[in-house]
């Protein structure tokens, strides 16, 4: 604390001016998943007007370097490479004013790519150190209001000062500080930090530094064996380390207390676990107590998965406010390479390359094409960039058309339009088929399947405005006999709408109707309606949605088989890619009697079309329609749903029915950008390792072959490891076609 | 022992035609809800309900597993009553198909399920009562026979789950046929669990006790 006599020393500072006290250069904001949007910037303290200020009026500031003035750039440069001012000022004579006086930090700007606030306003900061190359060393400032603000990055590499530093601590061999860690960026920030005002290391946590705390901040980031007293029963709800007592008062009481912690701590908490560090939470899921409550209510295992996946969930979401995709990738990448014998986990490049993008605009799209409507890019491009990206809403009733091959890429707009007539026609011919012929509508057959694509038809996607019945017109009194306009096809029974009052599930009705006969040996089969409204509501136009259905339904053939071969043979490809890419949830999956994996029935039988919200159903099959990388992706991101749970499960699930029940209920709760960039990755990497295997085989074949004679290679030979024919299938970009056979004699429908 | 409420746990499994009700029978159960425009139920839905019978003193958790009732996926169901300690086989009063293939379950599961299942034939949509095709004389016949022809007892009954009419009965009555005493016996090795008396003391405060439950 600066005495009185300090203070006189002090020259007076200008109210638009502040005086520097720290400065730390190349810290990056990462707005955006692209590295070309990084903001870079100094992370600084500084203080204002001299006179009756505190340390806690002091500024934490994050300003880039584009919103400084020239001659305060070079005071922050200045002040960036001044050792002196890491010296502890509480116990020197140096807490003076040092005449590095740059204007204020603005607080704010509209970009939102600064910020300046009191120290008094910060409650805690994060401290994460660098891991190798990869994952920069950051900050996550938590506010006393539990907000946060966005997370700043030390780019060490490319700070003068921090690599001043680090040269001098490696020429007097002093490579470990205090705390036996690496010099880094972050740490020059926390030790001037600590000059000014007292932090406190979080004894449970300790990347978690609490600002100036009080007394219950502390009891929030101390361990189970407290080392405060807890003052009596006031703090019983923070009274974590008597997890027993809690459980034997009331067995969820411990599970709100961790959730209902403060926002601020419940922030970090959230961010704790995502670092995968020892947290209370994980402790807690893993105590006998809560072992005991599993016994009794065994659902009680899957609520504590769905409660950790929320955790899980939430902090995922903040983090993404400032720091995305490129650390993602990198993340997620390395996640998945830690459990992996193999050492090859991809490289960088490979990782950066697959970074996602915007959606493709209208205006983007109808650049792909020339004068005459023919694609000017080659289809692999724009597949790619349809795969990073996908589209907004105006360019897919087109788009689709041709990801599913209603319109050949090469085509002209010209060519188009007398391929849209011929399709007409061809609807209409066989939509006559049934409508013209009465004999086949008086079938058994046909009646049967028309009234299960009516009940379906019925009650698909109705939470859709567009779905909805239309509202009966209010009549008035004055005309109560007019009739309401609708078309009354009540009367003609062979026409039965079965209470189908809007018009977009009636002509769902017609296509369905239609498609049965067109495809007679499949027929209607239950899930084709899910397959069928994300097309109609994007192309509307009835014999294009039709085309665009039967297209569709070719490579879905396989999953509405009779015999669910289809299906069958999916799940043990995605057996052996589990037991390939995931080896240990799979031995975990074995124990819970669900290699079956048919808690993906009806992710694959339609597509994730239950699990997702609307909008991102359409991103997921326009992406999986690509077969950019395989014609079944779709297994890979099946594979990542796997992965993205993989912890959770293993600690918390450990029957059959609560896998079952737990993916089950991950409907509406995945993250699907997430998902999309852990699918592509596992494909990567899957690819990486089927390469590596080959080459080995090929080496080994080869080294067989010139050893022939010697014994000491043939014990050897048994360890080939053989890339199963089905894996090798998912390097096809070639969907796998599946078709019905004829109906047998007899058999019904549906 | 007299003080103690038993608390068991057993699994029930749904069937019949797509359509009649299946599901919203369930959610009125589990949840007390109803929506006329549910959408079809893919592979199955699992979901659990406590229901307290406080003169037996017992506790009995159910494990519902709701199935598609589309004929294609008919070949899924053994997975589902392959350990089930109960069948709800729903019908729709308004369809007679739908009670034929009612018949067709039941006559399915005593030939595969385990013995000693206990099974349910539901006439759902009471609502409908002025559409219905389903006489209610000729279900009882059907019963009669049925009971008379093997020891076990079918339980029949109606119910409107949108209206909640007799949905809960239907549970309290199986329950209540539910072999609690003998568990026990056949706690071990099963992995798919169907039916563990864990001996623990309940609350018995409440009559229907909510867990969590999916979707």
């Amino acid at each position: 604390m600066p005495a009185d006599n300090t203070k006189d020393k002090r020259k007076s500072i200008p109210s638009n001016q502040v005086e520097l006290l720290f400065a730390k250069s190349k810290v990056y904001l990462h707005p955006t998943p692209r590295k070309a949007d990084n903001i870079c910037g100094f992370l600084s303290l500084s203080r204002g007007d001299t006179n009756n200020h505190t340390s806690k009026d002091i500024l934490l500031s994050f300003t880039p370097v584009g919103q400084l003035k020239p001659e305060d750039l070079k005071i922050y440069e200045t002040v960036d490479m001044d050792d002196s001012l890491l010296v502890d000022s509480k116990s020197s004579t140096t807490n003076k004013s040092n005449n590095y006086l740059v204007s204020k930090p603005p607080t704010s700007t509209l970009s939102g790519y600064s910020f300046s606030v009191p120290l008094s306003y910060i409650y805690s900061t994060q401290v994460r150190k660098p891991v190798n190359d990869l994952w920069n060393g950051s900050l996550i400032i938590h506010t006393m209001e539990g907000e946060r603000l966005p997370i700043v990055n030390f780019h060490d590499e490319e700070s003068p000062s921090t690599k001043q530093r680090q040269k001098y601590l490696n020429q007097k061999m002093e490579i470990f500080d205090d705390d036996g860690e690496i010099y880094w960026g972050g740490k020059d920030f926390v030790k001037a930090l600590g000059n000014f005002i007292h932090i406190e290391k979080s004894t449970l946590e300790p990347t978690v530094y609490l600002i100036d705390p009080e007394s219950e901040d502390m009891r929030n980031f101390s361990p189970f064996q407290k080392k405060l007293e807890p003052p009596k029963n006031a703090i019983e709800n923070f009274k974590l380390p008597d997890v027993n007592k809690i459980f034997n008062d009331a067995k969820w009481k411990v599970l709100e207390t961790v959730a209902t912690i403060s926002a601020k701590a419940r922030h970090q908490v959230a961010d704790i676990i995502e670092e995968n560090a020892p947290t209370p939470v994980k402790q807690l899921i893993g105590r006998p107590e809560v072992m005991k409550i599993s016994n009794e209510f065994d659902s009680a295992r899957v609520y504590l998965a769905k409660w950790a996946a929320q955790v899980k969930v939430e902090s995922e979401q903040a983090q993404k406010n400032f720091q995305i995709d490129d650390a993602l990738y990198d993340k997620i990448n390395k996640e998945l390479g830690v459990n992996s014998k193999n050492p090859d986990i991809l490289t960088p490049e490979e990782v950066n390359k697959s970074s996602r993008r915007k959606a493709i605009s209208l205006i983007e799209w109808q650049g792909f094409f020339d004068h005459s409507g023919r694609l000017s890019l080659t289809v692999d491009e724009v597949k790619n960039r349809i795969f990073h990206g996908g589209l907004e809403d105006a360019v897919r009733p087109e788009a689709y058309l041709f990801l599913l091959g209603v319109y050949s890429w090469d085509s002209s707009k010209e060519e188009r339009e007398i391929q849209r007539t011929s399709y007409e026609t061809a609807y209409e011919e066989y939509k006559l088929k049934w409508v013209t012929d009465e004999d086949k509508r008086s079938t058994d057959f046909w009646k049967d399947q028309k009234h299960r694509i009516e009940k379906d038809v019925n009650r698909t996607d109705r939470h859709l405005p567009i779905f909805q019945n239309p509202k009966p017109v209010i009549e008035n009194h004055s005309n109560s006999d007019l009739e309401p306009e609708t078309p009354d096809e009540d009367e003609d029974e062979d026409f039965d709408v079965a209470n189908i009052k809007n018009p977009h599930l009636f002509k769902m009705r017609e296509i369905l109707l239609t498609y049965n006969e067109y495809n007679e040996n499949l027929g209607y089969v239950q899930g084709m309606t899910d397959l069928l409204s994300p097309l109609y509501l994007q192309i509307k136009d009835e014999s294009l949605t039709f085309w665009a259905f039967s297209k569709f339904m070719d490579r879905m053939e396989r999953n509405f088989v009779r015999d669910q071969l289809g299906m069958k043979q999916q799940m043990l490809t995605l057996n052996g890619l589990v037991q390939f890419m995931l080896p240990d949830l799979f031995k975990h999956l074995e124990k819970c009697d669900s290699t079956d994996l048919f808690f993906f029935f009806r992710m694959l039988l339609v597509w994730f079309k239950r699990e997702f919200e609307w909008e991102q159903v359409l991103r997921l099959w326009e992406i999986l329609w690509t077969d950019f990388y395989s014609g079944q992706f779709h297994l890979f991101f099946a594979l990542s749903v796997l992965s993205d749970n993989e912890r959770i499960i293993k600690q918390n699930l450990v029957r059959f029915d609560e896998v079952l029940k737990y993916m089950n209920d991950l409907s509406m709760k995945m993250n699907l950008d997430d998902l999309l960039v852990r699918s592509e990755l596992l494909f990567l990497r899957f690819r990486r390792m089927v390469d590596i295997i080959d080459r080995e085989n090929t080496a080994r074949q080869f080294n067989q072959d010139v050893y022939q004679s010697t014994n000491e290679t043939e014990g050897q030979d048994h360890q080939v490891f053989k890339i199963s024919p089905d894996l090798r299938q998912l390097l096809s970009k070639k969907p796998i076609i599946q078709k019905e056979g004829p109906r047998p004699e007899g058999a019904g429908g549906g | 022992m007299t003080e103690q409420n038993r608390f068991a746990q057993f699994k029930l499994v749904l069937l019949g035609e797509s359509a009649v009700g299946k599901s919203s029978i369930v959610h009125r159960f589990v949840k007390n809800t109803f929506d006329d425009l549910r959408e079809s139920t893919i592979g199955a839905a699992f979901l659990t309900q406590s229901i307290n019978l406080p003169d037996l003193k017992t506790t009995i958790k159910f494990e519902i597993w709701d199935t598609a009732g589309q004929e294609r996926y008919k070949s899924l169901a053994p997975m589902y009553y392959r350990n089930a300690n109960a069948a709800l086989c729903v019908y729709d009063i308004t369809s007679l198909s739908s009670f034929n293939k009612a018949q067709d379950w039941i006559k399915e599961l005593k030939k595969q399920a385990p013995e000693g299942i206990v099974i349910a034939l539901v006439g759902n949509k009471t609502d409908l009562t002025e559409n219905r095709q389903v006489d209610n004389d000729e279900v009882l016949q059907y019963i009669n026979d049925l009971n008379n022809d093997s020891n076990s007892k079918i339980i029949h009954s109606e119910c409107s789950a949108k209206l909640g009419e007799g949905v809960l009965d239907i549970f309290d009555q199986i329950a209540r046929s539910l072999p609690i005493d003998d568990i026990n016996k056949k706690v071990n090795g099963n992995k798919r669990i169907s039916g563990v008396d864990l001996g623990r003391n309940i609350k018995q405060n409440q009559n229907l006790q909510q867990n969590n439950s999916c979707c």
